[in-house]
Protein backbone atom coordinates (compact mmCIF):
# COMPACT_ATOMS: atom_id res chain seq x y z
CA UNK A 1 0.00 0.00 0.00
CA UNK A 2 1.59 3.48 -0.94
CA UNK A 3 1.68 5.83 1.80
CA UNK A 4 3.95 9.30 2.29
CA UNK A 5 5.87 7.25 4.04
CA UNK A 6 6.31 4.84 1.81
CA UNK A 7 7.58 6.84 -1.04
CA UNK A 8 9.93 8.48 1.47
CA UNK A 9 11.57 5.31 1.91
CA UNK A 10 12.41 4.66 -1.43
CA UNK A 11 13.34 8.12 -2.30
CA UNK A 12 16.37 7.71 0.03
CA UNK A 13 17.01 4.45 -1.20
CA UNK A 14 17.23 5.52 -4.53
CA UNK A 15 19.28 8.74 -3.79
CA UNK A 16 21.32 6.92 -0.66
CA UNK A 17 20.55 9.49 1.55
CA UNK A 18 18.14 10.27 4.20
CA UNK A 19 16.96 13.71 2.82
CA UNK A 20 13.80 12.76 1.75
CA UNK A 21 12.69 12.33 4.84
CA UNK A 22 12.49 16.01 5.41
CA UNK A 23 11.66 17.23 2.09
CA UNK A 24 8.45 19.55 1.79
CA UNK A 25 5.25 17.63 -0.18
CA UNK A 26 6.09 20.02 -2.97
CA UNK A 27 9.80 20.01 -2.99
CA UNK A 28 10.90 19.32 -6.47
CA UNK A 29 12.87 16.22 -6.36
CA UNK A 30 13.46 16.12 -10.50
CA UNK A 31 16.86 17.85 -11.62
CA UNK A 32 19.30 17.97 -8.86
CA UNK A 33 18.24 15.34 -6.55
CA UNK A 34 17.02 12.46 -8.85
CA UNK A 35 18.36 12.35 -12.72
CA UNK A 36 16.29 10.35 -15.29
CA UNK A 37 17.81 7.10 -14.46
CA UNK A 38 17.01 7.80 -10.39
CA UNK A 39 13.95 8.10 -11.64
CA UNK A 40 13.34 5.13 -13.68
CA UNK A 41 14.90 3.34 -10.41
CA UNK A 42 11.86 5.50 -8.38
CA UNK A 43 9.39 4.20 -10.51
CA UNK A 44 10.55 0.86 -10.83
CA UNK A 45 10.46 0.08 -6.99
CA UNK A 46 6.93 2.18 -6.85
CA UNK A 47 5.70 -0.78 -9.09
CA UNK A 48 6.94 -3.53 -7.36
CA UNK A 49 6.69 -1.79 -3.41
CA UNK A 50 3.45 -0.25 -3.81
CA UNK A 51 1.85 -1.75 -7.07
CA UNK A 52 1.69 1.74 -8.49
CA UNK A 53 2.42 0.99 -12.51
CA UNK A 54 3.72 4.78 -14.12
CA UNK A 55 3.56 5.05 -17.51
CA UNK A 56 6.48 7.32 -19.38
CA UNK A 57 4.09 10.20 -20.02
CA UNK A 58 3.25 10.35 -16.67
CA UNK A 59 6.80 9.54 -14.74
CA UNK A 60 7.85 12.86 -16.85
CA UNK A 61 5.07 14.78 -14.86
CA UNK A 62 6.18 13.31 -11.19
CA UNK A 63 8.21 15.95 -9.66
CA UNK A 64 7.23 15.69 -5.99
CA UNK A 65 6.03 13.66 -3.43
CA UNK A 66 2.71 15.53 -3.34
CA UNK A 67 2.86 14.71 -7.18
CA UNK A 68 3.10 10.94 -6.21
CA UNK A 69 0.47 11.04 -3.51
CA UNK A 70 -2.00 13.01 -5.98
CA UNK A 71 -1.20 10.85 -8.86
CA UNK A 72 -1.34 7.19 -6.57
CA UNK A 73 -4.92 8.87 -5.18
CA UNK A 74 -4.04 8.88 -1.49
CA UNK A 75 -4.19 12.89 -1.44
CA UNK A 76 -6.95 14.80 -2.79
CA UNK B 1 35.18 -34.79 -24.78
CA UNK B 2 34.50 -31.83 -22.42
CA UNK B 3 35.16 -28.25 -23.95
CA UNK B 4 36.29 -25.19 -21.71
CA UNK B 5 37.80 -21.72 -22.78
CA UNK B 6 41.48 -21.68 -23.15
CA UNK B 7 42.12 -18.08 -23.48
CA UNK B 8 40.67 -14.77 -24.73
CA UNK B 9 42.08 -11.63 -26.35
CA UNK B 10 40.67 -8.59 -26.95
CA UNK B 11 40.91 -5.87 -29.61
CA UNK B 12 40.05 -2.12 -28.70
CA UNK B 13 40.84 0.28 -31.22
CA UNK B 14 43.08 3.06 -30.38
CA UNK B 15 40.70 5.42 -31.18
CA UNK B 16 38.82 6.76 -28.32
CA UNK B 17 36.31 9.94 -27.31
CA UNK B 18 37.19 11.62 -24.30
CA UNK B 19 33.55 11.14 -22.43
CA UNK B 20 35.30 13.25 -19.56
CA UNK B 21 37.09 15.84 -21.54
CA UNK B 22 36.61 17.48 -24.91
CA UNK B 23 34.28 15.20 -26.46
CA UNK B 24 32.21 15.25 -23.49
CA UNK B 25 31.85 18.91 -23.69
CA UNK B 26 30.95 19.10 -27.00
CA UNK B 27 28.11 16.40 -26.31
CA UNK B 28 26.79 18.44 -23.03
CA UNK B 29 27.28 15.64 -20.78
CA UNK B 30 27.72 16.29 -16.97
CA UNK B 31 30.88 14.77 -15.45
CA UNK B 32 29.23 13.46 -12.27
CA UNK B 33 26.40 11.79 -14.34
CA UNK B 34 29.23 10.00 -16.21
CA UNK B 35 31.28 8.72 -12.96
CA UNK B 36 27.73 7.90 -10.84
CA UNK B 37 25.90 6.37 -13.64
CA UNK B 38 26.78 5.64 -17.38
CA UNK B 39 30.36 5.00 -15.96
CA UNK B 40 32.02 5.06 -19.28
CA UNK B 41 34.89 7.92 -18.77
CA UNK B 42 36.19 6.72 -22.46
CA UNK B 43 34.31 4.92 -25.13
CA UNK B 44 36.61 3.44 -28.14
CA UNK B 45 35.40 3.82 -31.79
CA UNK B 46 36.91 2.24 -34.67
CA UNK B 47 39.02 3.78 -37.53
CA UNK B 48 37.48 4.59 -40.34
CA UNK B 49 37.44 2.23 -42.91
CA UNK B 50 37.86 -0.52 -40.59
CA UNK B 51 34.90 -2.75 -40.40
CA UNK B 52 33.65 -5.24 -38.29
CA UNK B 53 35.35 -8.05 -40.03
CA UNK B 54 38.80 -6.05 -39.14
CA UNK B 55 38.08 -5.87 -35.86
CA UNK B 56 36.79 -9.34 -35.76
CA UNK B 57 39.81 -10.42 -37.32
CA UNK B 58 42.39 -8.26 -35.03
CA UNK B 59 41.16 -10.17 -32.08
CA UNK B 60 42.17 -13.02 -33.01
CA UNK B 61 45.56 -12.09 -34.21
CA UNK B 62 45.76 -10.99 -30.53
CA UNK B 63 45.12 -14.24 -29.67
CA UNK B 64 47.75 -16.15 -32.24
CA UNK B 65 50.20 -13.95 -30.03
CA UNK B 66 50.79 -16.64 -27.50
CA UNK B 67 49.66 -19.81 -30.15
CA UNK B 68 50.72 -19.13 -33.36
CA UNK B 69 49.73 -22.59 -34.86
CA UNK B 70 46.16 -22.06 -33.32
CA UNK B 71 44.47 -21.30 -36.80
CA UNK B 72 45.79 -24.73 -38.27
CA UNK B 73 43.96 -26.47 -35.40
CA UNK B 74 40.71 -24.93 -35.41
CA UNK B 75 37.65 -26.48 -36.96
CA UNK B 76 35.31 -24.16 -35.71
CA UNK B 77 34.73 -20.09 -35.70
CA UNK B 78 31.42 -18.60 -34.73
CA UNK B 79 30.71 -15.05 -34.73
CA UNK B 80 28.92 -12.94 -32.94
CA UNK B 81 27.61 -9.85 -34.59
CA UNK B 82 24.12 -7.86 -35.75
CA UNK B 83 26.62 -5.36 -37.46
CA UNK B 84 28.15 -7.33 -40.14
CA UNK B 85 29.95 -6.47 -43.48
CA UNK B 86 28.21 -4.92 -46.46
CA UNK B 87 23.91 -5.88 -45.51
CA UNK B 88 24.86 -9.26 -44.07
CA UNK B 89 25.12 -11.56 -46.98
CA UNK B 90 27.79 -13.57 -47.00
CA UNK B 91 27.78 -13.99 -43.79
CA UNK B 92 30.14 -12.10 -41.97
CA UNK B 93 32.24 -15.04 -40.66
CA UNK B 94 33.08 -15.79 -44.08
CA UNK B 95 34.58 -13.03 -44.45
CA UNK B 96 36.63 -13.62 -41.28
CA UNK B 97 37.23 -17.01 -42.44
CA UNK B 98 38.73 -15.52 -45.90
CA UNK B 99 40.71 -12.75 -44.37
CA UNK B 100 42.14 -14.97 -42.05
CA UNK B 101 43.12 -17.47 -44.57
CA UNK B 102 41.54 -20.47 -42.32
CA UNK B 103 41.45 -24.07 -44.10
CA UNK B 104 38.41 -25.06 -45.76
CA UNK B 105 37.24 -27.59 -43.05
CA UNK B 106 36.49 -24.93 -40.94
CA UNK B 107 33.30 -24.51 -40.17
CA UNK B 108 31.97 -20.48 -39.82
CA UNK B 109 28.62 -19.12 -39.17
CA UNK B 110 27.41 -15.65 -37.50
CA UNK B 111 24.96 -15.52 -34.50
CA UNK B 112 23.20 -12.76 -34.54
CA UNK B 113 22.43 -11.76 -30.99
CA UNK B 114 23.33 -8.20 -29.21
CA UNK B 115 24.45 -8.47 -25.41
CA UNK B 116 23.29 -12.27 -24.88
CA UNK B 117 25.62 -13.17 -27.37
CA UNK B 118 28.89 -14.21 -26.21
CA UNK B 119 27.45 -16.62 -22.98
CA UNK B 120 25.24 -18.27 -26.15
CA UNK B 121 27.69 -18.68 -28.58
CA UNK B 122 29.56 -20.52 -25.51
CA UNK B 123 26.57 -23.12 -25.45
CA UNK B 124 26.49 -23.27 -29.37
CA UNK B 125 30.48 -23.40 -29.96
CA UNK B 126 30.30 -26.14 -26.79
CA UNK B 127 27.81 -28.15 -27.86
CA UNK B 128 28.69 -28.05 -31.74
CA UNK B 129 32.70 -29.16 -30.83
CA UNK B 130 31.26 -31.93 -28.48
CA UNK B 131 29.05 -32.97 -30.80
CA UNK B 132 30.92 -33.19 -33.74
CA UNK B 133 34.50 -33.96 -32.03
CA UNK B 134 35.63 -30.70 -32.71
CA UNK B 135 39.16 -30.36 -30.77
CA UNK B 136 39.64 -26.42 -31.36
CA UNK B 137 37.11 -23.59 -31.67
CA UNK B 138 36.80 -19.46 -32.01
CA UNK B 139 34.00 -17.73 -30.44
CA UNK B 140 34.55 -14.18 -32.11
CA UNK B 141 32.38 -10.95 -30.95
CA UNK B 142 32.69 -7.72 -32.87
CA UNK B 143 29.83 -5.29 -33.19
CA UNK B 144 30.36 -1.49 -33.52
CA UNK B 145 27.66 0.52 -32.94
CA UNK B 146 28.95 3.05 -33.90
CA UNK B 147 27.82 1.97 -37.36
CA UNK B 148 24.41 2.46 -36.74
CA UNK B 149 24.91 5.32 -33.74
CA UNK B 150 23.04 8.55 -34.63
CA UNK B 151 26.25 10.91 -33.48
CA UNK B 152 24.03 13.59 -31.99
CA UNK B 153 22.45 10.96 -30.04
CA UNK B 154 24.57 11.41 -26.56
CA UNK B 155 22.30 8.69 -24.77
CA UNK B 156 23.85 5.88 -27.64
CA UNK B 157 26.71 7.76 -28.28
CA UNK B 158 27.95 7.89 -24.89
CA UNK B 159 27.07 4.68 -23.99
CA UNK B 160 28.37 2.26 -26.60
CA UNK B 161 31.93 1.51 -27.58
CA UNK B 162 33.58 -0.36 -30.41
CA UNK B 163 35.81 -3.85 -29.67
CA UNK B 164 35.71 -7.32 -30.54
CA UNK B 165 37.52 -10.30 -28.63
CA UNK B 166 37.99 -13.78 -29.82
CA UNK B 167 37.48 -16.88 -27.11
CA UNK B 168 39.27 -19.88 -27.59
CA UNK B 169 37.37 -23.33 -26.72
CA UNK B 170 39.09 -26.75 -26.58
CA UNK B 171 38.87 -29.92 -24.77
CA UNK B 172 43.06 -29.50 -24.36
CA UNK B 173 43.70 -28.11 -20.77
CA UNK B 174 41.15 -25.67 -20.91
CA UNK B 175 41.39 -23.21 -17.73
CA UNK B 176 37.44 -22.75 -17.34
CA UNK B 177 34.68 -25.15 -17.68
CA UNK B 178 31.24 -23.86 -18.59
CA UNK B 179 28.21 -24.90 -17.33
CA UNK B 180 24.69 -24.70 -16.20
CA UNK B 181 23.59 -22.49 -19.13
CA UNK B 182 20.38 -20.41 -18.43
CA UNK B 183 18.49 -18.32 -21.26
CA UNK B 184 15.50 -16.51 -22.64
CA UNK B 185 13.78 -14.04 -24.69
CA UNK B 186 11.41 -11.65 -24.04
CA UNK B 187 10.39 -10.94 -27.72
CA UNK B 188 7.16 -8.95 -27.12
CA UNK B 189 9.62 -5.88 -25.70
CA UNK B 190 11.84 -6.31 -28.48
CA UNK B 191 11.89 -2.69 -29.89
CA UNK B 192 13.41 -1.01 -26.85
CA UNK B 193 16.56 -1.33 -28.47
CA UNK B 194 16.28 -1.55 -32.02
CA UNK B 195 17.68 0.34 -35.01
CA UNK B 196 14.82 2.06 -36.76
CA UNK B 197 14.20 2.04 -40.25
CA UNK B 198 16.61 5.14 -41.45
CA UNK B 199 19.32 2.57 -39.56
CA UNK B 200 19.38 4.27 -36.53
CA UNK B 201 20.17 3.02 -33.50
CA UNK B 202 17.27 3.60 -30.76
CA UNK B 203 16.86 2.77 -27.10
CA UNK B 204 14.25 3.40 -24.36
CA UNK B 205 16.55 3.76 -21.43
CA UNK B 206 13.83 3.14 -18.66
CA UNK B 207 12.62 0.16 -20.45
CA UNK B 208 16.08 -1.37 -20.82
CA UNK B 209 16.59 -0.31 -17.29
CA UNK B 210 13.59 -1.71 -16.15
CA UNK B 211 14.33 -5.01 -17.99
CA UNK B 212 17.73 -5.54 -16.18
CA UNK B 213 16.77 -4.67 -13.14
CA UNK B 214 14.66 -7.63 -12.92
CA UNK B 215 15.70 -10.20 -15.36
CA UNK B 216 19.00 -10.35 -14.29
CA UNK B 217 18.76 -10.84 -10.81
CA UNK B 218 16.13 -13.31 -11.39
CA UNK B 219 18.87 -15.25 -14.18
CA UNK B 220 21.53 -15.06 -11.81
CA UNK B 221 19.57 -17.08 -9.24
CA UNK B 222 18.26 -19.59 -11.48
CA UNK B 223 21.93 -20.53 -12.97
CA UNK B 224 23.21 -20.81 -9.15
CA UNK B 225 20.20 -23.22 -8.84
CA UNK B 226 20.69 -25.00 -11.47
CA UNK B 227 24.61 -24.88 -10.53
CA UNK B 228 23.76 -26.35 -7.15
CA UNK B 229 25.28 -22.84 -5.86
CA UNK B 230 24.39 -20.22 -3.53
CA UNK B 231 25.63 -16.65 -3.86
CA UNK B 232 28.30 -17.34 -0.92
CA UNK B 233 30.07 -20.32 -3.24
CA UNK B 234 30.64 -17.96 -6.02
CA UNK B 235 34.04 -15.66 -5.93
CA UNK B 236 32.71 -13.24 -9.01
CA UNK B 237 29.55 -12.20 -10.59
CA UNK B 238 31.12 -11.02 -14.40
CA UNK B 239 27.77 -9.07 -15.55
CA UNK B 240 27.17 -7.43 -19.26
CA UNK B 241 28.56 -3.86 -18.57
CA UNK B 242 25.65 -2.06 -20.21
CA UNK B 243 26.67 0.94 -17.66
CA UNK B 244 27.54 1.26 -14.25
CA UNK B 245 24.07 1.90 -13.43
CA UNK B 246 22.66 -0.93 -14.52
CA UNK B 247 25.74 -3.28 -12.89
CA UNK B 248 25.50 -1.54 -9.57
CA UNK B 249 21.33 -1.69 -9.62
CA UNK B 250 21.82 -5.43 -10.46
CA UNK B 251 24.86 -5.82 -7.36
CA UNK B 252 22.56 -4.68 -4.98
CA UNK B 253 19.41 -6.49 -5.95
CA UNK B 254 21.44 -9.50 -5.20
CA UNK B 255 23.00 -8.66 -2.27
CA UNK B 256 26.72 -9.52 -3.70
CA UNK B 257 27.82 -5.60 -4.25
CA UNK B 258 31.49 -6.83 -3.23
CA UNK B 259 31.60 -9.09 -5.90
CA UNK B 260 30.17 -7.72 -8.90
CA UNK B 261 32.40 -5.55 -10.68
CA UNK B 262 31.91 -2.48 -13.12
CA UNK B 263 34.97 -3.00 -15.28
CA UNK B 264 34.40 -1.09 -18.36
CA UNK B 265 35.23 2.55 -17.82
CA UNK B 266 37.63 2.77 -20.48
CA UNK B 267 35.87 1.39 -23.40
CA UNK B 268 32.19 1.60 -22.88
CA UNK B 269 29.51 -0.89 -23.56
CA UNK B 270 31.46 -3.09 -26.46
CA UNK B 271 28.43 -5.30 -26.29
CA UNK B 272 28.67 -8.73 -26.62
CA UNK B 273 32.19 -8.28 -26.07
CA UNK B 274 32.26 -6.81 -22.60
CA UNK B 275 32.38 -9.88 -20.59
CA UNK B 276 34.84 -11.63 -22.57
CA UNK B 277 37.23 -8.49 -22.56
CA UNK B 278 36.74 -8.32 -19.27
CA UNK B 279 38.22 -11.80 -18.57
CA UNK B 280 40.86 -10.78 -20.98
CA UNK B 281 41.75 -8.33 -18.81
CA UNK B 282 41.70 -10.10 -15.76
CA UNK B 283 38.99 -10.04 -13.92
CA UNK B 284 38.49 -13.58 -13.14
CA UNK B 285 42.14 -13.73 -12.31
CA UNK B 286 41.15 -14.71 -8.80
CA UNK B 287 38.09 -16.64 -9.15
CA UNK B 288 37.34 -19.99 -9.28
CA UNK B 289 34.09 -20.16 -9.60
CA UNK B 290 31.95 -17.49 -11.37
CA UNK B 291 28.80 -16.53 -13.20
CA UNK B 292 28.57 -14.48 -16.52
CA UNK B 293 25.69 -12.89 -17.32
CA UNK B 294 24.68 -11.10 -20.99
CA UNK B 295 21.30 -9.27 -21.40
CA UNK B 296 20.27 -6.88 -23.74
CA UNK B 297 18.95 -6.64 -27.48
CA UNK B 298 15.90 -8.82 -27.99
CA UNK B 299 15.58 -8.39 -25.22
CA UNK B 300 17.32 -11.40 -24.71
CA UNK B 301 19.57 -12.85 -21.86
CA UNK B 302 21.75 -15.64 -20.75
CA UNK B 303 23.74 -16.62 -17.91
CA UNK B 304 26.43 -19.93 -16.97
CA UNK B 305 28.79 -20.58 -14.55
CA UNK B 306 32.67 -20.56 -15.38
CA UNK B 307 34.74 -22.73 -12.87
CA UNK B 308 38.53 -22.77 -12.75
CA UNK B 309 40.03 -26.10 -13.77
CA UNK B 310 42.55 -27.21 -10.75
CA UNK B 311 45.88 -27.96 -13.25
Amino acid sequence: MISEESIREILCEVIKSDEPKSWALDYVFVGDDLDSLDLANFALLLSERCELMIEDDDLEKLRSIQDVMEFAGVMA
Amino acid sequence: MTVGIRAIAAYVPERTLDLKGADGVGLGLDPSFIDEKTGFARVARKAEGEDTSDLAVAAVRELLRDEPSLLDKIGLMILVTQNPDGQGLPHCSAIVHGKLELPESVAAFDISLGCSGWVYALSVAKSFMEANRIAHGLVVTADPYSKVMDPADRNTVSLFGDAAAATWLTDEAPVWDVSDFVFGTRGRQHAQLEVDDEGVLRMNGRGVFNFSATVVPQTVSEVLSKSGRQMSDVDLVLLHQGSRFIVDTVAQRLKAEDRTPFVASHLGNTVSSTIPIAIAEGALRDSQVSVVCGFGVGLSWAAAILEKRNT
